[in-house]
């Protein structure tokens, strides 16, 4: 089947009453958590996750997709407006879609960063579209080696890109490494740190795990931090872009699609190391440097629209390989599996219809979003008014209810319970939430492949670098991690040279 | 989800407004039936039951309700139908992982498979076939013990789940051949690298395998059932070749016991009236799996069986028994 006619395929099943109704609940619900400070995608969707298992898979796929990506929209809008990231990859978005909003242009900087993200959106689902055929055809010669040195790559991703101290992050992957141990182990049937209940025979749960890490921390650090008056701009302003404004902003767009597209694809990556990207280099590109942080369009264009490719293109690892980049993707992975679906190259020909069916759906959910946001700014500024004591209640009964219904099982919940009480211990002692997410996730991936790729091998651990695909894989793991350490390095010798 | 939650709510609201009223006998059921599948919903097991209760409504208006408790390999669900009142009304949607293989695999299961529980009705089996990669240098089930006599521990085999890998033990030991276990968690990828060749062959389920047969991804050497697949008529019995070799997983209905025994048999009547029927038999054919509409002594002559049987292979196969 040629694109065209793949995505035609995708279309008709996208565009199914039903699977179009799920699509824009999910990219409204998303908008709506990205608009609302403290409720992100990662927390929403693993609230949701239980609900979907209901539902068709592909349909409850393009739900949560939908969250995900709509996030990224809603994420620019509180960021402009009252200086408050919705989400982490709108930080940067604060710094000058703030000062452009002061400035009495927050509906410039608002379309601007709709119709960034929509571009991105647009392009990235080509991308996924036209690349992950490709990259499936090429991981279907993955065996565990490589498997393996994949997983190696991804923890190691995981804690170069890390936000803050490097050690942290190192902590958090070994912690949730640690917790993955927790089950029966699958290749030899020893129980490990069950204590002989068969609840913990399976391993601590994903699920309670996300929900306690990211939902319920969320919850206690926002009712920790006072809720102060926020000042909200009622000038929204006009909406349209001047010449000026496009003829600046289109080459920002265009930067940040690519390297959105490209850093969403890494393993480890996703929209928030987008968005970073993307403002350093339109810094760095840029004429006149001085602007930026004083409300230059470019600042708002490039990362709005880096984060929503990567949102796009981090899904092609996870719909290509089975291998989730993030967190996000990690929790996606669960829908899938809990629906049957092992998420890997055989997706796309065993389930065509999942696949070309998500993409379509990508990219009406993308016009679906531009739709509700520009109209709606003014009613999704009111929302911010909801006051917190009315919602955190609500959140807190959707949690115990959602995990409770995932295995009827009360243990579970006492774990989220757990999970949230070490996630605000690891929140006050600097390590994130994501990388303990991910070395739960892919340490017992990587165990697994590590110790069935030996067994094939009859012990001889010299496939991991006679392999080529797995040698190349474990090079670029270790560059990566050489590159961490060396800005230490380069920062001592930056020194010794200031001081000839 | 949400839908089962609120059944069982209005069963429970229902359940006690009837309680009252009813004893063992005539009237039974007169009440909601629950039906534990210890695993989560999506899975043979459960959709089994669901398309049952379906069924059940439709013939005779009882209600059947689905809770699925799922993990521990079925463990916790087992348990739990187990401790449950024997009144009838609670059930087990058992099979070889929570009674064959939690009873041979672990040292302290809160149940015995045959003392603590009253079969009712066997529901569904699923055979096995032996596949190799096409270009394989054996075409028979006499061709790989040769190759394995010849190279011992060389030629090994993938499995994704506990019968697929007891299927292989039992060959292991019936020809007296060494293999190579590689043990993967599920079977796509199993299936993944023997299509890729980094193992040698596998023993899995015949619909499952249907697939890749058919896009000549893969080869069939024998079937593990005691007579031919009308899935796969050309492909042999191993038994032809392994004297006595026959390996099968079942599924079937358990109560706890000292469930009386009218009640048993109402049961019984109930669940394979249902399971003779056409679309029953077809949508099961779908998933894999044959109906097993059998009697409630038949059911718990296989439990019995298996008991013993896994065991031995357990300890000559010498698997870890988890403490």
């Amino acid at each position: 089947m040629t694109l065209v006619e793949s995505l035609l395929a995708g279309f008709s099943v996208a565009a199914t009453p039903s699977n179009l109704l799920f699509c824009l609940l999910g990219v409204t619900l998303g908008t709506l958590i990205g608009v609302l400070p403290g409720l992100g995608p990662t927390a929403t969707i693993s609230l949701l996750l239980p609900f979907t298992f209901g539902l068709d898979p592909v349909t409850s796929l393009i739900m949560l997709a939908g969250i995900y990506y709509g996030a990224q929209y809603g994420g620019s809008t509180t960021a402009i407006l009252i200086n408050l990231p919705g989400e982490a990859s709108s930080v940067v978005t604060c710094l000058d879609g703030y000062q452009m909003a002061r400035q009495g242009r927050a509906g410039t900087a608002l379309t601007i960063a709709a119709l960034g993200s929509l571009f991105a959106g647009i392009v990235g689902s080509f991308v996924i579209a036209l690349w992950g055929p490709v990259l499936a055809d090429f991981a279907r010669g993955f065996s565990s080696p490589e498997y393996f040195a994949l997983m190696v790559l991804g923890l190691v991703a995981a804690i170069v890109l890390a936000q803050g101290s490097l050690l942290n992050a190192i902590a958090a992957i070994m912690m949730g490494m640690f917790i993955g141990l927790i089950g029966i182990d699958r290749t030899s049937g020893v129980a490990r740190y069950t204590f002989g209940q068969p609840e913990l025979f399976d391993g601590i749960g994903f699920v309670p795990v996300a929900m306690g890490v990211f939902g319920l921390v969320e919850i206690a650090v926002n009712l920790e931090q006072t809720q102060g008056k926020r000042q909200v701009l009622s000038q929204v302003g006009r909406l349209w872009l001047t010449r000026d404004d496009v003829a600046k902003a289109y080459r920002a767009v265009l930067r940040g699609t690519g390297i959105g597209c490209l850093l969403g694809i890494l393993p480890g990556g996703g929209a928030v190391l987008g968005s970073f990207a993307s403002y350093a280099l339109e810094r760095r590109v840029s004429r006149d440097p001085a602007r930026f942080g004083h409300g230059a369009i470019e600042g708002v264009a490039g990362p709005e629209s880096a984060n929503n490719a990567a949102a796009q293109t981090s899904f092609i690892p996870l719909l290509t390989l089975g291998i989730p980049s993030n967190g996000i993707m990690a929790l996606l992975m669960g829908a899938m599996m809990v629906q049957g679906i092992a998420p890997g190259p055989e997706v796309m020909t065993s389930r065509p219809e999942l696949f070309w069916g998500l993409i379509a759906s990508m990219l009406i959910g993308n016009l679906l979003l531009v739709v509700i946001n520009l109209p709606m700014i003014g009613i999704w500024v009111k929302l911010l008014h909801v006051p917190y004591r009315i919602l955190f209640p609500t959140i807190l009964i959707v949690c115990c209810v959602g995990v409770y219904t995932l295995n009827n099982s009360i243990f579970e919940v006492v774990v989220m319970a757990g999970f949230g009480v070490f996630g605000y211990a690891m929140r006050k002692s600097g390590c994130e939430g994501a990388p303990f997410l991910l070395g739960l996730i892919l340490g017992p991936l990587m165990e697994e492949h590590l110790r069935r790729a030996m067994l094939i091998s009859f012990g001889d651990p010299s496939v991991f670098v006679t392999r080529p695909v797995s040698a190349v894989l474990l090079l670029i793991a270790v560059l990566l991690f050489a590159f961490a350490v060396i800005p230490s390095v380069s920062l001592m010798r930056a020194k010794t040279f200031e001081e000839d | 989800m949400l839908r089962n939650v609120l059944l069982a709510v209005a069963a429970a609201c229902i359940g006690v407004s009837a309680a009252s009223a009813q004893g063992a006998g005539a009237n039974f059921p007169s009440k909601p039936i629950r039906v534990i599948v210890p695993f989560p919903p999506g899975q043979s097991a459960d959709i089994i039951v669901r398309l049952l209760a379906d069924k059940i409504k439709k013939q005779s208006g009882a209600t059947v309700v689905v809770e699925n408790k799922p993990g521990g390999n079925a463990i916790i669900g087992a348990s739990e139908a187990a401790r449950a009142r024997p009144d009838g009304y609670t059930l087990l949607m058992a099979g070889t992982t929570a009674m064959s293989a939690a009873a041979s695999m672990n040292a302290n299961l809160p149940y015995d498979p045959v003392k603590s529980f009253t079969p009712v009705t066997g529901v569904a089996l699923n055979s096995y076939v032996l596949v190799v990669k096409p270009d394989y240098p054996a075409n028979s089930v006499q061709d790989i013990v040769e190759l394995a006599r010849k190279s011992p521990g060389k030629l090994s085999f993938g499995s994704g789940n506990q019968s697929s890998r007891m299927a292989a033990e039992l060959f292991k030991t019936m020809t007296g051949v060494e293999l190579l276990h590689i043990p993967y968690q599920g079977t796509e990828q199993a299936m993944s690298d023997l299509v890729n060749g980094q193992i040698t062959m596998m023993f899995n389920g015949v619909m499952t395998s249907n697939p890749y047969l058919k896009r000549k991804d893969l080869k069939a050497l024998g079937v593990s059932s005691q007579a031919r697949e009308p899935e796969l008529p050309d492909v042999p019995v191993i038994g032809d070749t392994v004297a006595g070799y026959s390996f099968i997983a079942w599924q079937g209905l358990v109560a706890p016991a000292g469930v009386p025994r009218e009640t048993v048999a109402t049961l019984n009547r109930l669940f394979t009236d249902a399971l003779k029927d056409g679309e029953i038999y077809a949508r099961l054919n779908g998933l894999g799996m044959t109906v097993w509409p059998v009697s409630q002594e038949e059911l718990g002559k296989v439990i019995a069986e298996d008991k013993v049987k896994w065991r031995m292979l357990v300890t000559k196969a010498g698997i870890p028994v988890v403490q």
